[in-house]
């Protein structure tokens, strides 16, 4: 059961996306929330559309999870698509239907802004299907680093997430086990009404939650026993090393959000 | 203070809660020397894991002294002292804290603050000390009870302590993780690499150790070699333990009237004894 | 109720591209009364193998009949329920499940899910605690208060009040110091022979295996490798090695003394007591001579 869950949705792979510094992929993220905001012709999202796919060629993946990595969201641009469509009315009339109008505009519109949905989701996932968890929460830590200076609990964040992430196929393993022992016992996890379905959670909870208070504890005594007494004086195993891939990455995008800012009418 | 004394536990008392009538552990003394290996065995209850976790301070006695290597044990003291001491804990998964082999062995480094490039070396140097070496990227889960115990071994050696605690480590594997966990312990303290002490209440293992200390209801019932514990032979059974297959069946033969001489730890002692009997017959 | 095992097979994640087989050809017949033990390595579907009996589990070829019910590749099982109350399943760790505010009602659960009236239920579970050897003062305290030990008591008298007419246990000494595992065993024994409850113990204790069972299921890699009375298996010379097996003490030392001495008993010896009167007998023959 465990191999089947990719836990964080990450695909094994050795392309030059895979290979970039997490810092440089979530750095993207950022930036890229405001680039899609110059965009406003056909022009400039075509760009951004380029860009978009040269990073999903690049990455490797195959297409099927980039698609899968929509699917939350196809309802919201959609809704979002027909928002515009029915709400916007300059330009041309292109269809009248009734009790609706689609304006040229209402489309236009419609398609630009469901598409900044779409290239925002669409490098979001690339991103996450490149990066392990570990490494998004190494790339986290680092960046967050100078708001050590402001009291952040940076390390204690970084290393709360980072523990919790060993532990969900431990978890997993055991909530398995729970419901197995509950429903020999005569609990039904599917069927009957809601009511009881609902009362199932019981039994399965409170054993899961005493037990994660026991691995907490027996943890917490074993990181103690080795040693461990917050982050100060720590030094760390994992490095991220940053390369030249890395600015590069930096300086397309300030390319980017400059070509657009070019191109925007 | 002699050399060869890593540790100095005197009079020892403590009590988990403070008005508990029967303390956890009741005015317990005892030494361990270096490179040997000591058994400290006793039901569940009996406050042998008390009794290991007072020596890196996890607990702190409510009376008497502890003494690691020239080290009082205090609070102030308790870091300098735990990196005298390594401890392995009974639950594999619950001290696997890394996200991969490596990770978690490399733990105990960061948290003394050893340089970058020495971690490396030490983390490499200790996973193949304990055979893993193929499973430096794995994640816990792929790996069985077994391994884990010997990542988490791989974890102390890396610290290099002079001391490493077994604290039940091998109650929750199957025959075979018992077997490895014990055999790679067995290895390195042969090639004087660590003083062990393992906290056990399987009397096999035990059998094996240079000492075996026996604790009951808090405090120390008895003191001495394998051979020499297991004479009190129904006493211990009272007690909560057993004895070793073959020492057993000594007692047993002797009892029975057979011209035996010897208690046996080991099957082939026993079997060699009986064979020379039978042959002057 | 007897309990026939034919063919069977289970692949998980069928039709995935993690699908994994891990039993087949598994062929067993498990007689009302008996109390058979089914040892293997870790990985050799033991555990798969045991989640078929009560139906947490469907074969994907083959069927299991466990009394009037059938489990059958394919088909649906519509009695899953009643299955679960006459087949009761100790599960390793078993105090892992424990939840209930109260012992009492911990116990009181399962006879509850499958229909008994919470009166009842209640009586039986009183009765329960006492079998399994605690004091009924801890009725109504909360089963986190006790130590491990304890609550693995109560866990599996939780398991007894469902009235099973089959009890699997798997690994039922897990973790106990040596005391805690006879009276365990011992309890389950005395239990087996007072109601004649059909009993499987899924172990890797060969100890335990040559001790209590009737029958042994030899488990290796995913399929049934021997099955036999601990002496018909033990009396096979080479073959439980080859399954990742280790022999009992007993037999192991057997075997060294019949090397050394060059001499044969005339079946395997089981346990310790047996042992030492076979040597006795040994030596006092040639006494007599």
């Amino acid at each position: 059961m465990m191999d089947n869950i990719i836990i964080g949705k990450y695909v094994p792979g050795t392309s030059i996306i895979h290979r970039l510094d997490p810092r440089t992929k979530l750095l993207t993220i950022f930036l890229f929330v405001f680039i899609v905001f110059f965009a406003n012709n056909t022009e400039t999202y075509a760009l951004l559309g380029l860009f978009t796919v040269a990073a999903a060629a690049l990455s490797g993946v195959p297409v099927r999870f980039l698609l899968k990595g929509m699917k939350p969201v196809f309802w919201i641009v959609l809704f979002t698509f027909l928002l515009h469509i029915f709400m916007t009315r300059e330009g041309p009339l292109l269809a009248d239907l009734g009790l609706f109008k689609i304006y040229e505009q209402g489309l236009v519109q419609g398609i630009f802004i469901s598409l900044r949905f779409v290239y925002l989701i669409m490098i979001t996932t690339i991103l996450t299907l490149t990066t392990t968890p570990i490494e998004v929460t190494d790339g986290l830590e680092h960046l967050l680093g100078p708001f050590k200076k402001l009291k952040l609990p940076v390390h204690e964040l970084a290393l709360m997430m980072s523990i919790s992430l060993r532990f969900i196929p431990t978890l997993l393993e055991e909530t398995d086990k729970i419901m197995k022992a509950q429903m020999a016992r005569g609990v039904d996890f599917t069927n009957g009404p809601v009511k009881e379905r609902v009362k199932a959670i019981v039994p399965l909870l409170v054993p899961l939650f005493v037990s994660a208070f026991k691995r907490a504890e027996e943890l917490a005594t074993a990181m103690e026993a080795r040693g461990y007494r917050g982050g100060e004086g720590r030094t760390k195993y994992r490095q991220l090393t940053w390369k030249w891939k890395d600015t590069s990455v930096l300086l397309i995008l300030a390319g980017l959000g400059v070509l657009l800012i070019l191109l925007r009418t | 203070m002699n050399q060869d004394r890593l540790i100095a536990a005197e009079d020892i008392t403590f009590r988990y809660q403070k008005d508990a009538d029967r303390p956890a552990l009741d005015h317990v003394s005892f030494q361990v020397s270096k490179g040997e290996w000591l058994a400290i065995v006793g039901h569940n209850g009996s406050g042998k894991s008390t009794l290991a976790r007072a020596l890196n301070g996890l607990i702190l006695p409510d009376e008497g002294s502890i003494d690691v290597g020239g080290i009082q044990l205090m609070e102030e003291t308790v870091w300098d002292v735990r990196k005298k001491i390594g401890m392995v804990f009974q639950n594999p998964d619950n001290q696997f804290v890394g996200t991969t082999v490596r990770d978690d062995v490399a733990f105990g480094l960061e948290n003394n603050g050893v340089p970058r490039e020495d971690m490396v070396e030490r983390v490499d140097w200790a996973v193949q000390q304990v055979n893993m070496q193929e499973f430096l990227d794995q994640e816990p889960h792929h790996l069985s009870g077994g391994q884990k115990q010997r990542v988490a071994i791989a974890g102390v050696l890396a610290a290099r302590p002079d001391i490493m605690i077994l604290d039940e480590a091998t109650s929750m594997l199957d025959p075979m993780g018992r077997e490895e966990v014990l055999d790679t312990v067995r290895r390195l303290k042969d090639q004087g690499m660590v003083t062990v002490i393992s906290i056990t209440h399987d009397l096999n293992e035990a059998a094996k150790a240079d000492r075996i200390i026996v604790m009951n209801g808090g405090r120390k019932f008895a003191e001495g070699t394998p051979q020499e514990v297991f004479r009190l032979n129904q006493d211990l059974i009272k007690i909560g333990l057993d004895l070793p297959f073959s020492f057993q069946l000594s007692q047993m033969l002797k009892e029975s009237g057979l011209a035996l001489k010897g208690d046996h730890l080991t099957q082939e002692g026993l079997v060699n004894e009986l064979w020379t009997l039978k042959s002057k017959m | 109720m007897d309990i026939e095992i034919k063919d069977v097979e289970h692949r998980y994640q069928m039709k995935t591209p993690f699908e994994r087989l891990a039993i087949y050809d598994v062929n067993a017949v498990i007689k009302e009364g008996s109390y058979v033990a089914v040892i293997g390595h870790t990985g050799s579907g033991k555990s798969t193998l045991l989640q078929h009996l009560n139906g947490l589990l469907k074969p994907t070829k083959g069927q299991i009949r466990l009394g009037g019910d059938v489990l059958e590749a394919g088909k649906k099982n519509k009695h899953l329920k009643a299955l679960r109350k006459k087949v009761g399943i100790v599960f390793q760790f078993p105090e892992h499940q424990l939840f209930e505010e109260t012992i009492l009602k911990d116990i009181s659960f399962g006879p509850i899910n499958f229909g008994m009236s919470r009166e009842k239920a209640e009586e039986k579970a009183r009765e329960m605690l006492k079998l399994v050897g605690l004091d009924e003062e801890l009725s109504d305290r909360s089963p986190f208060e006790l130590s491990g030990g304890q609550m693995r008591r109560v866990a599996i008298a939780g398991v007894l009040a469902m009235e099973p007419e089959v009890l699997v246990l798997d690994e039922p000494t897990a973790g106990l110091d040596p005391r805690g595992r006879k009276e365990i065993m011992d309890m389950f024994y005395s239990l087996h022979k007072q109601r004649n409850l059909t009993t499987i113990l899924v172990t890797h204790s060969m100890e335990d295996a040559a001790a209590y069972a009737d029958e042994l299921i030899v488990m290796h890699k995913g399929t049934v490798k021997a099955k036999g009375t601990p002496r018909e298996l033990f009396s096979r010379k080479d073959d439980i090695a080859a399954f990742g097996l280790d022999l009992p003490e007993t037999i192991k030392f057997q075997k060294r003394l019949e090397e050394t001495l060059g001499i044969t008993f005339k079946a395997p010896i089981l346990t310790i007591e047996e042992a030492a009167s076979e040597i006795k007998a040994l030596f006092q023959e040639e006494n007599a001579l």
